[in-house]
């Protein structure tokens, strides 16, 4: 991290947050990570926060500045489906859903607020390209300023899937890809890297819990799961698995407290955030002690002690 | 007679099954091919009526020969000329000309052309009178025709036979007031249109659709991929030029090329048809489609003509430049345009869609995935957008068996309702819920939208709780007010 960068994460951290905007807006592109170039061009992050806020919005920062433009992420997640029933998949999943919100189990375990979230954050332009119809999101439940500028891929074969995330990450004038990634082989990984290395995109890639051990060159790994929330908000706890793009003191194993933020009437117009990071709740990066695979050994208790440590 | 008894009369019968429909379209397409002698080409109107009707049709075709004669050295050379490439196309038929749509119709379908001055006997003119002499000789043509000639109806026909009407002559003697009251005003109608003492009548003409096409043929078989390149390009522009002039895009976009075989003299063509994302008339956006299937196309012993058509073409709406410096046309990128036409001609033209409003509370109607190219271009006004919805919505909800203080409170407990058998899972156990829940959300009450007219399976009220379960998760469940029910429809993963 260059001095330019420290210099505007101390303005940050003094209170000053508006006139840190401009300063990210202006100056010091070259030391900053791309990551935190793309959480300045958020209005949401820097609009509407007072003192109180600052910590939550450096966390914020912080957690936004791994998941950098010109890489691809990866996210882990147990299915969210409330118990382990096998459910067939919907019927309209088979043929036509056109005209009504699709869904189903099959869906579950794609964190869906979190890439929606994302998505939004990456920037306020661009088109975001949802590719594989397990992780399209109910249209119902995409912010406006998304909807607008979504487009759905429907694709089935796992080729056809990775080729389809390659063009769309090296698309100029798309700003994220959003792809069901399941199934996909360490070399298949690295062309959707580079294509996003190229593109200078976000690459949001969806793989089932399963793949953890397998090899990527992705610039992130995650793993997500829901965390029991006090404040009636969801939340989910993200733990960072792998970790290419930024310096080892954000490195990995370290845990994020996410919470579903509501802006009211409306909900998000432009691009600010869905979610913020809840900063009592951060946990340290000492993720060796316990279970190494994180929060997906065991749900249940896994989860209480992740709010355990929050609220102690 | 039956086909049977048709068959034993004479063996070697063909016997073909009537269809209505194909017979009008085989006229429309012949009278397509009309053009090429009058600009105003109609079909009879009584045949595209009895065609609806599943009725043996009427099969005549009119032209408005006005000043067309001159073109072709005299409208009996016209109508010979006419009629000598109908028989080469393996039609039969008669023409007749008249100064009258009536009288032109009578004259091509009337069989006996003796007393008509012509060098074929198939084509029946009757010249526009000179002199009164002239005038009274078409009067008595037109006199001696037998009445069926006055394009009536059967009915009519047979009431006319009964009274011992068969000539236009006999209908003539008659007066008119009591034609009118006998046999009906257009009984006069069409004696008048025969004589031409009404308003000209009106032919409704055919349109040839416009063929949006451009094409090179090559001096020999060529194989240089550049050079074809050229050509296609150059073909592509051309169209462009065309469509743009109008403001009209290309939707679809069909390249023909036609080869020469191996045996250096037989030809076949072979066609590619592209689909656009969005109608447009940029010749460097159709030629980026076109250029990796023309380089992996089989040239044979070389290309002999190429050719470009739009077969669907729609309307472009100019860019008009806006004050607002962003202008929320993310997905109208040149870029992203580029990457949809790749993806619809790969994937196919349903799997490529986007999120479109509806003007509905019910959740799993307001909004909709259309498909990309049915899409609308412009945003329609603005709709209540509820950004709460969960990320997560099933098809069908799924029943629920709940616990709750009262019925109308949230649940405290939950579990899937166990319909049948039990399941053997752990979908039988009860589920605590925790507290609290999304404030701001629940109870949310969405009535059911009865202007929509579904009273065969009318909707009920539901009432909307947003729950946490004991893992975490937040659903969101209702209750339908009229049964007490409960269903889970979605999950905020």
């Amino acid at each position: 991290m260059s001095l330019e960068a420290q210099a505007i994460r101390t303005l940050l951290h003094s209170g000053r947050v508006s006139t840190a905007a401009q300063v990210f807006g202006t100056g010091a592109s070259g030391g900053l990570q791309t990551g935190e170039m793309a959480c300045s061009s958020t209005p949401g992050l820097a609009i509407g926060m007072d003192g109180a806020d600052v910590g939550e919005a450096a966390a914020t920062r912080e957690w936004m500045s791994l998941l950098c433009a010109g890489a691809t992420h990866e996210w882990l997640c147990e299915s969210m489906w409330p118990c382990e029933q096998q459910v067939a998949p919907p019927q309209a999943m088979q043929k036509d859903m056109q005209g009504v919100g699709w869904g189903g189990v099959v869906g579950a375990d794609v964190p869906l607020s979190l890439l929606m979230s994302l998505a939004l954050g990456v920037g306020t332009e661009g088109a975001v390209v949802w590719v594989g119809r397990r992780v399209w999101p109910a249209p119902a439940s995409l912010p406006r300023a998304l909807a607008q500028r979504s487009l759905l891929v429907e694709v089935d074969e796992t080729a056809t899937r990775v080729w389809a995330i390659e063009q769309a990450l090296r698309t100029p004038g798309v700003s994220a890809v959003v792809g069901d990634a399941r199934g996909l082989s360490t070399a298949q990984s690295r062309r959707l890297q580079l294509a996003a290395e190229a593109g200078r995109t976000v690459g949001l890639l969806s793989r089932s819990v399963s793949e953890r051990r397998q090899l990527s060159a992705a610039g992130t790994r995650w793993m997500v799961a829901p965390v029991p929330s006090e404040t009636g908000l969801p939340r989910w706890g993200v733990e960072l698995l792998r970790c290419k793009v930024a310096a080892r003191t954000l490195g990995q194993g370290r845990r994020w407290v996410l919470e579903r933020m509501w802006t009211g009437h409306n909900g998000a117009s432009h691009g600010s955030l869905l979610v913020r990071v809840v900063p009592g709740l951060v946990g340290g990066s000492g993720a060796g002690d316990d279970a190494p695979c994180g929060w997906s050994s065991h749900r249940g208790e896994s989860r209480a002690g992740i709010g355990r440590r929050g609220v102690g | 007679m039956s086909v049977t008894h048709a068959r034993v009369l004479a063996p070697d019968l063909l016997v073909h099954d009537l269809d209505p429909r194909r017979d009008l379209l085989a006229l429309e397409r012949a009278a397509r091919w009309m053009h090429a002698w009058s600009p105003i080409v109609a079909i009879d109107p009584d045949s595209v009526r009895t065609g609806a009707e599943l009725m043996p049709a009427s099969d005549a075709l009119m032209l408005d020969i006005t000043g067309c004669g001159r073109l072709f050295g005299g409208e009996e050379r016209l109508a010979g000329r006419l009629l000598r490439r109908l028989v080469r196309r393996g039609f039969d038929a008669r023409v007749g000309i008249a100064s009258t749509v009536g009288a032109a119709w009578a004259m091509a379908h009337h069989r006996h052309h003796t007393d008509v001055g012509s060098s074929d006997a198939r084509i029946a003119r009757l010249p526009e009178p000179a002199d009164e002499a002239s005038r009274r000789a078409m009067m008595r043509t037109l006199e001696d025709l037998p009445l069926a000639m006055l394009r009536l109806d059967v009915d009519t026909l047979e009431t006319m036979d009964e009274l011992g009407l068969t000539t236009v002559r006999d209908l003539r003697r008659l007066t008119r007031g009591h034609v009118a009251a006998r046999l009906g005003r257009h009984v006069l109608e069409r004696l008048d249109q025969l004589f031409g003492t009404a308003a000209p009548e009106t032919l409704t003409p055919v349109r040839v659709p416009e063929r949006l096409r451009a094409e090179r043929s090559l001096a020999g078989p060529v194989t240089d991929p550049h050079i074809i390149g050229l050509c296609v390009r150059g073909c592509l522009e051309r169209l462009c030029r065309t469509l743009g002039a109008t403001d009209r895009g290309v939707l679809r976009l069909r390249v023909t090329l036609t080869r020469l075989l191996a045996d250096a003299r037989s030809h076949d063509t072979t066609r590619r048809d592209f689909l656009l994302a969005r109608a447009s008339h940029n010749a460097g956006r159709l030629w980026s489609l076109v250029r990796p299937r023309l380089e992996r196309a089989h040239l044979a012993l070389g290309l002999e003509k190429v050719e470009v058509e739009a077969l669907s073409v729609r309307r472009v709406r100019g860019e008009q430049a806006t004050l607002r410096v962003s202008a929320p046309a993310a997905i109208d990128a040149p870029g992203v345009q580029e990457l949809a036409d790749t993806l619809l001609n790969r994937l196919g033209a349903s799997s490529l869609r986007r999120a479109e409003l509806r003007e509905s509370h019910v959740p799993e109607r307001a909004a909709s995935l259309v498909p990309w190219h049915r899409s609308a271009d412009t945003p329609r006004r603005e709709v209540m957008w509820h950004t709460h919805r969960p990320a997560l919505l099933l098809d069908t909800p799924r029943r629920l068996d709940v616990l709750a203080l009262t019925p109308d409170h949230p649940p405290t407990r939950w579990r899937f309702a166990q319909l049948g058998e039990p399941a053997p899972d752990r979908s039988a156990t009860w589920r605590e819920v925790r507290r609290p829940a999304i404030p701001t959300l629940s109870p949310e009450r969405i009535a059911s939208e009865w202007w929509r007219g579904e009273m065969t399976r009318p909707e009920r009220t539901r009432e909307y709780h947003a729950i946490q379960d004991e893992s975490g998760v937040f659903l969101w469940v209702f209750r339908e007010i009229e049964t007490g029910r409960w269903f889970l429809h979605g999950l905020w993963t």
